[in-house]
């Protein structure tokens, strides 16, 4: 087992490492410097070259791509542009956030797909599978933004049950901060009315992301569920007098799990890039949010930091649900 | 453990998805969303090629007074600026057209002899393009448009360029899985036998029998690029206002929506879904037609 | 005396997206306690259906008429909770593919709890390890290996385990589908010892479905003839090996495999069984049957008794019989 998972992470790592030099010579490559950036257009030639040399930018690009290199091997993944802090402590500062976010919407996305796609299994060709294919088909084309703009709508400006933007209202922080997410600090500090609005703002972000997410694994669990159902143990089981409940989810749904799992995990990618939007769209201060308010300024180091970090999140979740995998069916285990 | 998700075009695209789900539910009746499908496109494209003519006022000129709720003359109200939200509904099909089929345009230029040669060629090169380009394929594909959409800057090729880099790994993978089982068939094994050309075996053995596939893999593609561009410009990394963009109408719609200007964010929203609805149905209507043995997989 | 199991009347039709499959039409037999009965055909005639069907097992698709009485209860009449407690302690059921039977992700020793626990679910662990030990133990399996996986058991293994779970709550029946078909030769005969063993000890019917008149012989006291959905014949197992009446019972016994045969030439039935969307007029058989005439093209045959046993053909059957059988087909 610990050899599989070794294997697992350094299989992880030419991946990281492509991502990471592609985004690094685009950013190079391509037009737009930097530091004009940063100082406006007018900013006097000296001034820009001291601060070129500041950031290394004056080295040749190899150097630059090996100073990089080390800065993510050092673990601070270079300095902002913008805030002269280490990219690594904004990161930290914001992955609270997307986590809480992704966390909340994978649940959520995984009880809509486990509920519509086993019922729809079990009742193959009837009225609640029909509605569950249509769900999923419809939900799917939904634009994440589009759909968490409609939310914001009919639950914030119509009928005001719920914040439209923001992880918190004003001073309802958490007192201490232990992980950085807000829904557990607020239980460990025992600061319930903190957690209430903690919940608050986190509905909508996440039904939106869940919701959009669900509609792949609606699909999944119910073919997957199918598939197993017509399963000889299926129908061995219930030979032995299994009660139904059982049969469909000890039998059935369990072992439609691990390609389920599988699913999961290449799904996460596109789980981030609407995580990303819906930042965006309900001013949740995560990475993604992070990401496309340094695009503004240019602020190389943020901007390549952010996406390996994505990567790098991209491959852990990989290997965890590899795990998860392993645990789940003994064939792979052993 | 089977596993029902291997399509042959890759289970990430949004169209495959949409379009299967509706071919297993239409079952003998497929045809129907075919032209369902086709008529949602052709609308689409009929509007972006007439709007100068059927649109009722300029989109990028006041033509009333602002945010001014849908009523006659107006049928989908006006924005913050007075631009007429109906107006800039047909013109945003043309933004969305372009940049999809240019975007697809792109990535199939590349991707698809990259996906030949290296394919045909196999061996070490296999082995390293296979590995960038699945590197590409598992991270976010939006994440990796945004970081070149914002190096690049806004415009239309900037924009069609960032959401091609996503897709070349699609092409390059659908082909050369293709390449690699076709290349060991008895056919072209003969055929290099009696001396042809590399280039011959690959234009007149190989292509041919990838072209098929390629055809749909184009049409998905297109809606999967529709969805992209509009998160790009959503994000304000598109086209530069005051062109008429979906995305873009959609963020600045946002913006207005605590004064319950609802209308500026409804419809086109819509108008994407309803796009990206027509390209997925009529993609799974094609590879139903030209592909017919997929199909009965499941 | 009342038998414990009477199929009377049996039909049962597959709805499919191209037309009704009558798999089974009009079957009647019975099993008397401590009865062993085979259920033999061709694959395709209808009997793995009948099998599955004394359970309650077949896929919604089939529509099922007639009447299953066990202990003169009709089994198509129960509540589903009713015909769940009947599975595995009544009446058990092991299957032709024991690679598949057992649940991949599931310990055995699990198999046996999901048993006793859906029967008796208030079972304290010891009594479950040690009923559980016992039917293992009773089918030639280490009890230490219930903590395995199926994976880590070989065919055979599997299947005995099978029929440790199916014989662990003492049922008065066992319905065994193809239990060897899917196994080579060495692991068939393994199998088999241990049904007969079973049939020695246990006081238990069995129905044995099989395509294999060879393994029949040695089980069984009766036999159960099917084809393409009809009953062909019935009767005792010596007689109908003695002296077949059905032309089919003869052309199947014909092609046992028999290396004492003279000629050592494979003997088989030409043609091949028909389709039932669309089965043919009369007696299914006529169109493989060298003994057609013009009757069994246009009409059923009538069930008659010959020698005391059951056989639907008309070279037995005469005009008299023929409106004897209108009669009781009218009313299935």
């Amino acid at each position: 087992m610990k050899t599989y998972i070794l294997t697992r992470i350094l299989l992880a790592i030419p991946m990281i490492l492509i991502i990471l030099t592609i985004i690094f010579f685009v950013l190079r490559i391509l037009p737009g410097n930097p530091v004009m950036a940063l100082l406006g257009p007018k900013a006097p030639p000296e001034v820009v070259k001291a601060m070129e040399h500041q950031m290394g930018l004056d080295k040749p690009i190899i150097v630059q791509y090996g100073d990089y290199l080390g800065s993510i091997l050092k673990g601070d993944f270079g300095v902002s542009a913008y805030t002269g802090v280490t990219v690594i402590q904004e990161l930290m500062q914001k992955f609270p956030a997307t986590l809480e976010l992704t966390i909340f919407a994978m649940t959520i996305a995984v009880f809509i797909g486990i509920f519509f796609g086993t019922y729809g299994a079990y009742h193959f060709g009837r009225t609640l599978d029909i509605a569950a294919r249509v769900y999923s088909i419809f939900v799917y084309s939904f634009p994440v933004f589009w759909f968490g703009i409609m939310l914001q709508l009919i639950f914030g400006v119509w009928l005001h049950w719920l914040p439209v933007s923001g992880r918190s209202s004003p001073f309802m922080i958490p007192n201490h901060i232990y992980t950085g997410l807000y829904v557990i600090d607020s239980i460990l500090n025992l600061e319930w009315p903190v957690l209430v609005d903690t919940l608050y703002h986190l509905i909508l972000p996440s039904v939106t992301l869940g919701v959009v997410i669900s509609s792949i694994f609606v699909r999944m669990v119910r073919s997957n569920v199918i598939l197993s159902l017509s399963s000889q143990y299926v129908v061995a089981a219930r030979a032995r007098g299994a009660k139904e409940k059982k049969v469909i989810f000890k039998h059935a749904l369990k072992n439609a799990m691990a390609p389920i799992l599988t699913i999961m995990g290449l799904e996460f990618a596109l789980l981030l890039g609407g995580a990303v939007l819906t930042e965006v769209t309900f001013s949740w201060p995560g990475i993604g949010s992070y990401l496309v308010t340094r695009i503004t300024y240019r602020d190389f180091p943020a901007i390549q930091g952010a996406i390996v970090f994505f990567a790098m999140f991209v491959a852990i979740v990989s290997i965890l649900v590899d795990i998860a995998n392993a645990w789940l069916d003994p064939r792979v285990r052993y | 453990m089977a596993n029902t998700t291997n399509t042959n075009y890759g289970n990430q695209m949004l169209s495959s998805r949409i379009g299967r789900g509706f071919r297993q539910l239409m079952g003998d009746s497929s045809g129907v969303m075919t032209f369902i499908g086709l008529i949602l496109l052709s609308l689409f494209v009929l509007m972006a090629i007439f709007a100068p003519y059927i649109s009722p006022y300029s989109p990028v000129e006041p033509s009333g007074a602002p945010l001014l709720s849908p009523q006659w003359g107006h049928i989908m109200g006006t924005t913050n600026l007075g631009y007429d939200v109906f107006s800039r509904f047909i013109w945003g099909s043309r933004m969305a057209l372009l940049i999809a089929v240019i975007a697809t345009s792109i990535a199939a230029f590349i991707g698809i002899p990259t996906g030949l040669l290296v394919g045909y060629a196999g061996g070490v090169t296999d082995r390293i393009v296979t590995m960038i380009m699945d590197s590409v394929y598992t991270f976010p594909g939006l994440i990796l448009a945004i970081a070149i959409a914002a190096m690049l800057g806004p415009g239309v090729l900037n924009i069609s360029l960032s959401i091609a880099v996503v897709y070349i790994p699609t092409y390059y993978r659908v082909i050369r899985s293709q390449v690699s089982t076709i290349k060991s068939e008895l056919y072209v094994e003969g055929a290099r036998s009696i001396g042809a050309k590399n280039m011959t075996i690959i234009g007149k053995y190989i292509l041919p029998n990838v072209l098929p596939s390629t055809i749909v893999v184009l049409s998905m593609n297109i809606a999967d690029a529709v969805m992209t561009e509009a998160g790009l410009s959503f994000l304000g990394l598109g086209i530069p206002p005051p062109v008429p963009d979906w995305g873009y109408d959609l963020a600045k719609g946002q913006q207005f929506l605590l004064q319950n200007d609802w209308w500026m964010v409804v419809f086109p929203g819509i108008a994407i879904i309803l796009l990206v609805l027509g390209f997925s149905m009529f993609a799974e209507g094609m590879d139903e037609y030209l592909n017919p043995n997929i199909g009965e997989k499941r | 005396m009342m038998a414990l199991l009477e199929i009377k009347n049996l039909s049962i039709d597959y709805l499919t997206r191209n037309g009704t499959v009558k798999a089974v039409d009009d079957i009647s037999f019975s099993v008397e306690a401590r009865d062993s009965i085979g259920l033999v055909g061709e694959s395709g005639c209808g009997k793995s259906t009948t099998g599955t069907a004394i359970l309650g097992l077949l896929p919604p698709n089939a529509r099922v008429s007639g009447s299953i009485l066990f202990k003169g209860r009709d089994l198509l009449k129960i509540s589903n909770e009713e015909l769940r407690k009947v599975r595995g302690k009544d009446i058990s059921m092991i299957f032709q593919d024991p690679m598949t039977s057992l649940d991949p992700i599931m310990r055995i020793r699990d198999h046996f709890f999901e048993l006793l626990r859906a029967h008796y679910p208030k079972m304290d662990e010891n009594e479950m390890k040690k009923i559980s030990s016992e039917a293992l133990k009773s089918v030639g399996i280490e009890p230490s290996r219930l903590n395995n996986y199926p994976f880590e058991f070989s065919g055979g293994m599997r299947q005995r385990t099978m029929i440790a779970l199916a014989i662990a709550l003492q049922p008065s029946m066992l319905i065994a589908d193809e239990p060897t078909t899917s196994l080579d030769v060495v692991i068939q005969e393994q199998i088999l010892e241990v049904l007969r063993d079973l049939k020695k000890t246990k006081n238990m019917s069995m129905v044995l479905i099989t395509h294999d008149l060879g393994v029949v012989a040695e089980l069984v006291n009766k036999v159960v003839v099917m084809y393409a959905g009809h009953l062909a014949e019935s009767g005792d197992v010596y007689s109908i090996y003695e002296k077949p009446l059905h032309p089919y019972t003869k052309a199947l016994l014909e092609s046992i495999p028999n290396v004492k045969l003279e000629d050592r030439e494979l003997r088989y039935i030409p043609g091949s069984l028909p389709d039932l969307k669309n089965p043919p007029k009369g007696c299914r058989y006529w169109p493989r049957c060298p003994y057609v005439k013009d009757i069994c093209k246009r009409e059923t045959p009538p069930t008659v008794e010959v020698d005391g046993r059951k056989v639907k053909c008309w070279l037995y059957g005469g005009e008299i019989n023929a409106g004897i059988d209108k009669t009781s087909s009218a009313v299935s």
